[in-house]
């Protein structure tokens, strides 16, 4: 929501520089970062507060939830069951139906509780890491896999010892069933008899 | 009955022996070759069970004589308790459910030990090390500083009784298969770590380790299902996923074992990712730590904070060792972990396998950023800030709606090799599929983005699942003459990996169904209503009958009776239930819940005021139903992809 608004403030400057499309581009672009941002549910235009006679109440359970409650561990105050979080709730209703939006009722609790007391920090400042680091993370890790699998189609192939190239799964199961006889065979002393059973059993034909 | 908490006592100290014996003679009998004193160790890994077990039954011993000298049993239970909560109690604080876990892992590495393939026996004993490492250091916490069965100095006349958001039937499962699950990532890890240790880097942990990984996925899906239901009936709040510190910490294992239980196909298929499942299992070993160590005593509030302790820094301690020695071991391996092939092409099911992980990967870890994120903002701009459910839901929301696409793409990839052209034909379908969900649903009026791409990615890999059964059984009609029934049962039986893949990725698209749903379409009202006034929420209506109120020994009962009618007409009359508990002050409810597949009625009090009439929040929860559903599925098509093969009476699959 911030986030939005203060990009197209901030682009306003640019646009006289810009040629017509380059300007719808641009707004393209700003609108589509901005959509990144901010999720569909907080999306809903303050415009429709009007519609309603009192508050909007779709968009008063959604600052509940982004408010947690200061006595509680970990919940917010929609899920909150305490007398503090009905009194939260109470004030966000009053101040919504004094036609508030959501970040004067946001910066209100901001302003007595502190940062804390948002279930999100504000995608503004130094918090912002916090919002971008995820893309980051996500994008590293998806194109390191990609550098992974070109490594891995140049990669030299283990072929185990005195085989030919093990085929498929089924040879594969065959070969360490040889495998394991011998294992076993070298282990005579542990010997169990059992395990040269198991790997015959192994060994079978599986078609 | 003295005796019994001296019993316990006792035999935990002798467990301690018994598993330090264990994993020191399990180590000196392999490096010198000591076969009596393997074998000796292979069966005091077996005792152990047995003495854990007389420990663990004299614990419930206590509980169930009231022994209320024994600190725990009075700080966790009660003469007015159930006998039944006795299961509930038992692990309801940190001393019992340290007790637990060591009961569990120890049950865990017998059968480990028992049933390990004859191809992973040479290195069996360093595995057994590994695990009686991690066994002894629970056993010795526990001991030394939770130990469960420490005394009062004065035997109180009552005990102060259990959570009372315990009493649950939830909560017979939900913990228990948790911490099983997170404690059970163990054996994978002490597979893949002793094979490795041992020198046996190939293939040889694959097949139990897949097996292991499995089951161990299992119990900790079913464990976050069933706390989400407890979340959704008992927290009087509606919701069933709130992204808590210590929720987070059990779905992060949950997902790196998802990547692992599909990168381990890729090498028992291909004999690919050797290295990349070891780092990945290592993963899910620490991240399954770090979820004991903010369970137990960890340093974040959380609505899981039943047992705050002093033990955080020795959890902090132990997650430290077993975050570097198990990735030591692998760099210290490293040149001996090769790949039996190249990978032979970009576009192939092995690429797509490594892109799920990766996405996996993703999602646990900018998890984890959420949850380290307050304490780096707190160190550098000393600010103190929360992320919760809003950071959460915004931030992976879409990586997941990304990895269920994939998960509609991938299985329709071949393995080696794709061509665009065969890919293209295989998604076609699909594709066409996806698009007219997404047009039907605009029409009918959501146009919601988020769920309109959520409906449009179930509808494609539904459409790509029965396509892929439906040609299955079309060849094998063809090739054996069967009638579809029994083509489908045997198709599933041909390649269970496969298949019961398959039943767990449409039990993945139920749960999209319910989280969708519930997420963008749920209609909420909080009301206060007098004896007699009714409300309208959607379609229905409400009347508040009155509120019954019932005295317990432990507890004071409201029970709501309200009156619904639904397009007008009567529908249902409901009861929803706020049970206050003075001792603890503070209650817990029991929401009304009339669940059907198109949409839940929930209704749950939340407050009981002088005057008699209440206060209560009424929830129209679409396809609710769905979620809870698919924990079944789950588990039939989880059981499906276990079921061992016969080999020799399976014919080939397709």
């Amino acid at each position: 929501m911030y986030c939005r608004f203060n990009r197209i403030g901030y682009s306003v400057g640019l646009f006289d520089m810009c040629s017509m499309y380059a300007r719808y581009i641009l707004l393209l672009m700003v609108l589509l970062s901005g959509f990144i941002f901010v999720h569909p549910l907080q999306a809903q235009s303050p415009e429709q507060e009007f519609s309603t006679m009192e508050y909007d109440e779709k968009e008063a359970y959604a600052i509940d939830g982004m408010i947690m409650c200061p006595v509680c561990p970990a919940e917010t105050i929609d899920q909150a069951q305490v007398p503090l979080a009905r009194q939260m709730k109470q004030i966000i209703r009053q101040k919504l139906s004094d036609g508030q939006t959501r970040e004067e009722i946001l910066d209100y609790f901001v302003d007595r509780y502190g940062e804390q007391i948002l279930a999100a920090p504000k995608r503004e400042g130094f918090h912002l890491i916090a919002w971008v680091a995820p893309i980051f993370i996500v994008f590293g890790a998806l194109s390191l896999g990609v550098l992974a699998l070109k490594s891995m189609k140049n990669a030299k192939e283990d072929i185990p010892l005195g085989s030919t190239v093990v085929d498929d799964h089924e040879d594969r199961h065959r070969y360490l069933g040889i495998v394991d006889q011998i294992v076993s065979q070298n282990q005579l002393s542990s010997s169990s008899s059992e395990d040269t059973v198991n790997s015959e059993g192994e060994d079978g034909d599986r078609g | 009955m003295a005796i019994v908490g001296e019993l316990g006592a006792t035999t935990l100290w002798m467990a301690i022996c018994l598993a330090t014996y264990s994993g020191v003679g399990s180590i000196v009998g392999k490096i010198f070759g000591i076969y009596s004193l393997l074998e000796s160790t292979k069966k005091s890994v077996y005792l152990l069970v047995l003495v854990l077990g007389v420990c663990t039954a004299s614990l419930v011993g206590l509980f169930i004589s009231r022994d209320f000298s024994i600190a725990y049993v009075a700080g966790h239970s009660n003469l007015a308790m159930d006998h039944i909560y006795t299961w509930v109690a038992f692990y309801a604080g940190n001393e019992g459910s340290l007790l637990y876990i060591a009961f569990v892992l120890s049950v865990m590495a017998a059968l480990a030990v028992r049933f390990a393939p004859s191809r992973i026996r040479p290195t069996l004993p360093f595995s057994t090390a590994i695990m009686m490492v991690v066994l002894v250091f629970f056993l010795v916490v526990m001991a030394l500083m939770a130990n469960p069965f420490a005394k009062l100095p004065i035997t109180p006349p009552d005990g102060e009784g259990i959570n009372p958001l315990l009493t649950h039937f939830g909560m017979f499962f939900h913990p228990p298969a948790l911490m099983a699950g997170l404690i059970g990532i163990t054996i994978p890890t002490a597979f893949a770590l002793g094979g490795i240790l041992g020198k046996q880097t190939r293939d040889e942990w694959v097949e139990i380790g897949r097996i292991w990984g499995l089951v161990i996925w299992l119990l900790l899906a079913s464990g976050l299902l069933l706390g989400s239901w407890w979340a959704y009936t008992i927290l009087g709040w509606g919701g069933f996923w709130f992204w808590d510190p210590v929720e987070n910490a059990a779905f992060m294992p949950w997902l790196v074992l998802t990547a692992f239980i599909h990168s381990i196909m890729v090498q028992r298929r291909r004999g690919m990712f050797r290295m990349w499942n070891i780092v990945i299992i290592n993963i899910a070993f620490s991240l399954a730590l770090y979820g004991m160590f903010m369970n137990r005593g960890g340093p974040v509030p959380s609505v899981h904070s039943f047992g705050a302790s002093s033990l955080g820094w020795v959890f902090l301690l132990f997650l430290a060792f077993g975050t570097v020695v198990p990735f030591a071991i692998f760099f210290w391996r490293f040149n001996l972990l090769r790949s039996a092939r190249a990978l032979e092409s970009m576009l192939s099911r092995e690429s797509a396998f490594l892109m799920n992980n990766l996405l996996l990967l993703g999602i646990a870890f900018v998890t984890l950023w959420g949850t380290v994120y307050p304490l780096i903002s707190k160190l550098i701009t000393a600010q103190e800030i929360t992320i919760a459910r809003p950071f959460y839901d915004q931030v992976n929301g879409p990586i997941m709606l990304a990895l269920i696409m994939l998960m509609g793409i991938g299985p329709l990839i071949p393995w080696r090799q794709a061509s665009v052209a065969t890919l293209f034909k295989s998604l076609m379908w699909p594709i066409i599929v996806a698009f007219i969900v997404v047009v039907i649903i605009s029409l009918i009026g959501f146009t919601k983005l988020y769920p309109l791409i959520g409906y449009g990615i179930a509808g494609m890999v539904t459409t790509g699942i029965t396509i892929e059964w439906v040609n299955g059984c079309r060849s094998r009609r063809l090739a054996f003459r069967e009638s579809y029934p029994l083509a489908f049962a045997k198709l599933l039986m041909a390649n269970r990996p496969r298949y019961g893949g398959y039943i767990v990725h449409l039990a993945v698209v139920m749960v999209l169904l319910g989280v969708l749903g519930a997420s963008f379409f749920n209609i909420q009202k909080d009301v206060v209503l007098a004896q007699g006034e009714s409300v309208d929420v959607s379609n229905y209506s409400v009347k508040y009958v009155g509120t019954n109120v019932v005295s317990r020994s432990d507890r004071v009962s409201y029970l709501t009776d309200v009156e619904v009618s639904r397009d007008g007409q009567f529908f249902k009359n409901m009861t929803s239930r706020r049970d206050f508990y003075p001792s603890f002050n503070m209650a817990s409810t029991r929401a009304a819940i009339h669940s059907t597949p198109i949409e839940d009625f929930y209704i749950v009090p939340s407050e009981n005021m002088a005057d008699g009439s209440v206060g209560i929040r009424i929830l129209v929860n679409p396809m609710m139903w769905w979620m809870w559903v698919a924990g079944p599925v789950f588990v039939l098509g989880t059981v499906i992809a276990l079921w061992p093969d016969r080999r020799g009476s399976i014919s080939k699959p397709l």
